[in-house]
């Protein structure tokens, strides 16, 4: 569509002006190959690679919670790792890298989907899906939710502020703790009941419009720019040298 | 409606002639004619996204990776699923469902994208099953079972990409393990949730 | 020319008809204004012109609708004839910016790229909303956004347009906007059929009457009858003519019995000021009319004073009040948000005791507040399948269930009829003589002259 197009490449938050399509490429091929290779040579290779694309394109503030998450996560991981080794002798014979090495993987497939999740636009998915021919079967329900999302973000806000403004005086943790049922009927029913409202406006809205799965929703060609070439060269090189690292370290 | 005069908008128009080639056939089915309205794949994509944006909303509240978060975010999904499947009861839509949900993931946030083609099969092969029980269209009830056996096949799929993903320390797949129970625990209470829903909202006049 | 014969239609999930008889005929370049009491069937009327029924609105449907020999069969195809604009606009858009919603609506009726961005263009300086193109449609007023419906409504040139409750959220300038742009489009031809509560915006537009009472017609003809006050009133319909509220005295400013804000100054994360040095009391045992145009922050204020948003500078004050009632409450535009029960009833018992285990049968307390809100006799039914009207009597009701000090009432009459607006206002104005200091923010200038005891003018358009 005309005006989705002009922000095809945002440059606010995608700094190496990466297309849609390149972005999700490199992700794809990122988790792919952490799940091949074994070695953990070729993994670090890899885990060095992504997180040099990811830095480049996250703000800084946001890989450290993200990490510190992660962090956390792997501790308690390993920790239970370690009580499960106290009943089972064969897991404590494992290697110091055995036990890194998912986590190294885990961390390659954080490093690409961060800038994937942080730096979509739902207005952008329009046009990749145009572009990308996806079935209209597929292509009419996805144009739809980009429609519907911010409205649902909406409808989340104003709940949370009547169900505010209703139980003023008894709200807070103690309250929801004591009635958590009150909890699923005032925020999940009202919730169900504005998913249905909208799907049925919304389905009405496509009807009188004439839109179905057959429409054309435009989307143009998928034009390559030489930063998507230098991305998709550069993660050819990688892989293949994380590869032949790994071929030289199994020697 | 009793009308004199018909449409001659050329809406009920049938192209005469040969058969139409199975390009066409296979074309007409991947834009949905024969498959599903307009209206009907709107909704499925409306539920899809109400259900992984209500989920993810629950995971930020919630603080992620702990069991009530993750009961309860399943619980939302599967409430939400059973609900589609009584406003839509149609063979496909809830593989429909798993393939814009998982699309949506995918695609803004990188999520399920190995799993996804694995997943998507399942859920057709759980409703070819249905089918052959009768089908959604006769007997609305089997979503319930639909949405009980492609959640559990999912949860196989999950542990089974674990299980590459920790090939090295295979100790760690219990925590895979942990995870999948959890949220199917949630997948099952939700169902309980989504049956009473489904008979309020009839109540409201919001289902047929 | 339309012609409507022998219509009735009934509900699937009901045995009384919505429509019963309904026979009309309307010539290119006319105007039809389809009014009565809440409830009459006039929105139903609109489905079905529109050929949204039997798909879409299930039920059983008799008699015919013909456009020029033609019959509506599928509604997407009957859509290119008669267009229809739904009460919430916004849930008609299905893309993102202006120029795309109509973009997509010529796209999906096969116009190519250039030829569906040309004609958008077009149909945007037709309507003088060029300068909105690229904005996001959920950030339009609206006004616009009603425009911009319309914009690709008529970009399909339809023949008929169907107007549900246009002015339901319009301030008096959008409703003159409106108004202008109404006449512009019939005198291009097309006919209108305009569902609406208020008369008086429409007079200079609809040449032709329709009153809908239970589904009946029990009037047709030309405008003139529904200058008689008895008439009106008979049948529970709004005025024809604006009235003025210049009489009413302005509300004080300062400290005083009431809750006083004190040179607020507000703006959202990044934007110019909303509020600036605001000072306003809404005195005790008083109804304040809060009016304005839309844009200039009433239910801003309105968010401020009930703790939901918090001042760069300034103060509220609830001058006598323990801190634990320090607080307002306010019924908000949307119903749909506020209502959480399975039944009428038990959303007036979880007003009255939250938290307690909801009872099978209603409390005497909740029926006398239903039997005052004239919805008695829904009291079992599910609130989510009132219609808007009655939602919007029962959140009220609701929030005045509680002792509140301040309550806020925000538009709480854009979907009633004249009866229920005599109602609600006498419910306001007993709130207020129970001690409740009660806050009106609306456009309705029936609403002030009937509830408010002060006004407070926010002032002109920031624009």
């Amino acid at each position: 569509m005309p005006g989705l197009s002009r922000k095809f490449r945002s440059s606010a938050t995608n700094r190496l002006n990466l297309a849609p399509e390149t972005r999700l490429l490199l992700t794809f091929l990122a988790s792919l190959f952490s799940l091949i290779f074994s070695s953990g040579l070729s993994l670090g290779i890899l885990a060095l690679v992504s997180a040099v694309y990811m830095l480049l394109e996250v703000r800084p503030k946001a890989v450290i919670i993200v990490y510190l998450a992660f962090a956390v996560m792997a501790a308690i991981a390993l920790s239970c790792l370690k009580i499960i080794s106290l009943f089972v002798p064969v897991m404590r014979e494992q290697p110091l890298s055995a036990a890194f090495l998912p986590f190294v993987r885990m961390s390659i497939s954080l490093n690409v989907i961060l800038p994937l999740a942080l730096n979509s636009k739902l207005s952008e998915l329009a046009n990749t899906l145009g572009r990308l021919k996806f079935p209209g079967i597929i292509k009419l329900p996805l144009i739809i939710t980009i429609r519907f999302i911010p409205t649902f973000f909406n409808d989340l806000q104003l709940l949370r502020e009547a169900v505010a403004i209703r139980f003023r005086g008894l709200s807070g943790p103690l309250f929801w703790l004591r009635h958590p049922l009150l909890l699923w009927r005032v925020f999940f029913m009202p919730l169900v009941v504005r998913l249905i409202r909208s799907a049925d406006d919304l389905a009405i809205a496509a009807e009188l419009k004439g839109l179905s799965a057959s429409t054309d929703f435009g989307g143009g060609k998928i034009l390559l720019a030489n930063s998507d070439k230098i991305a998709l060269c550069l993660t050819t090189i990688s892989i293949s040298m994380a590869y032949m690292a790994g071929q030289l370290s199994a020697l | 409606m009793n009308s004199d005069i018909t449409t001659s908008d050329g809406s009920g128009a049938q192209v005469s002639g040969a058969k139409p080639s199975l390009k066409n056939r296979l074309s007409a089915l991947l834009d949905g004619r024969g498959l599903f309205k307009t209206h009907e794949l709107v909704t499925i994509g409306l539920f899809a996204a109400g259900s992984r944006a209500a989920s993810l909303t629950v995971a930020l509240v919630g603080g992620g990776m702990n069991p009530v978060t993750m009961i309860i975010r399943s619980a939302v999904h599967s409430a939400l699923l059973l609900v589609l499947l009584a406003k839509v009861p149609r063979t496909g839509a809830l593989t429909m469902a798993t393939l814009v949900g998982g699309l949506l993931s995918f695609f803004l946030l990188g999520q399920a994208m190995m799993t996804l083609p694995m997943v998507i099969i399942v859920t057709a092969l759980t409703e070819v099953f249905i089918k052959v029980l009768g089908g959604l269209e006769r007997r609305p009830n089997l979503g319930i079972l639909a949405i009980i056996i492609s959640e559990l096949l999912t949860r196989v799929i999950n542990i089974a990409l674990g299980l590459v993903t920790f090939r090295e320390q295979p100790g760690l797949i219990i925590m895979v393990a942990f995870i999948s129970a959890f949220s199917y625990l949630g997948i099952i209470l939700g169902l309980f949730g989504g049956k009473k829903m489904i008979k309020e909202l009839r109540h409201a006049g919001l289902i047929a | 020319m339309l012609k409507v014969q022998s219509l009735t239609f009934t509900h699937a999930a009901s045995n009384l008809p919505a429509v019963i008889d309904a026979n009309f005929e309307l010539e290119p370049g006319r105007a039809l204004l389809v009014t009565g009491p809440s409830g009459g069937g006039k929105s139903t009327l609109l489905s079905l012109l529109a050929g949204l029924a039997p798909g879409f609105l299930k039920g059983k449907l008799t008699g015919s609708i013909v456009l020029d020999g033609r019959s509506p069969q599928d509604p997407g195809l009957w859509a290119e004839n008669v267009g229809l604009m739904t009460q919430n606009p916004e849930s008609q858009f299905l893309a993102g910016s202006v120029l795309d919603e109509i973009y997509l609506t010529l796209r999906c009726r096969g116009k190519t790229g250039p030829q569906a961005q040309q004609a958008a263009e077009e149909r945007l300086s037709a309507l003088g909303i060029s300068d909105i193109r690229d904005q996001s449609v959920f950030k339009l007023s609206e006004g616009q956004k009603q425009k911009v419906i319309l914009a690709a409504l008529t970009a399909l040139k339809p023949k008929v347009l169907l107007l549900d409750e246009p002015s339901a959220n319009l301030d008096p300038e959008a409703l003159v906007s409106l108004s202008q742009t109404l006449k512009m489009l019939v005198s291009e031809g097309l006919s209108l059929i305009i569902a609406d509560h208020r008369l008086a915006w429409l007079r200079p537009v609809c040449q032709d009457i329709l009153v809908l009472n239970n589904g009946q017609t029990v009037y047709r003809g030309g405008f003139s009858p529904l200058e008689d006050d008895n008439f009106r009133s008979h049948l529970g319909l709004r005025a024809v003519t604006l009235s003025s509220f210049d009489n009413l005295p302005k509300a004080p400013m300062g400290s005083g019995p009431g809750v006083w804000v004190d040179n607020l100054t507000f703006s959202y994360r990044g934007g110019p000021p909303i509020l600036e040095d605001l000072n306003l009391r809404v005195d005790y045992d008083k109804v304040t009319a809060v009016v304005g145009p839309s844009g200039r922050g009433k239910t801003t204020v309105a968010r401020v004073m009930c703790g939901l948003e918090k001042p760069q500078s300034g103060r509220v004050v609830f001058q006598d009040a323990p801190l634990k009632e320090a607080y307002g409450t306010v019924v908000l535009q949307n119903t749909d948000h506020q209502l959480y029960m399975p039944k009428v009833s038990s959303e007036i018992d979880l007003a009255l005791a939250p938290g307690k285990k909801s009872r099978p049968t209603p409390t005497p307390k909740a029926l006398e507040i239903l039997e005052a809100y004239g919805l008695c006799h829904l009291a079992d039914r599910h609130p989510q399948s009132l219609s808007g009207g009655e939602k919007q009597r029962l959140a009220v009701a609701v929030g005045l269930a509680r002792p509140t000090k301040l309550l806020v009432l925000d538009e709480p009459t854009s979907g009633l009829d004249g009866l229920n607006l005599k109602l609600m206002s006498n419910q306001i104005n007993l709130a207020a003589q129970r001690g409740t200091a009660v806050m009106v923010i609306t456009h309705d200038s029936e609403l002030v002259n009937l509830a408010a005891n002060q006004v407070f003018d926010m002032g002109p358009s920031p624009s």
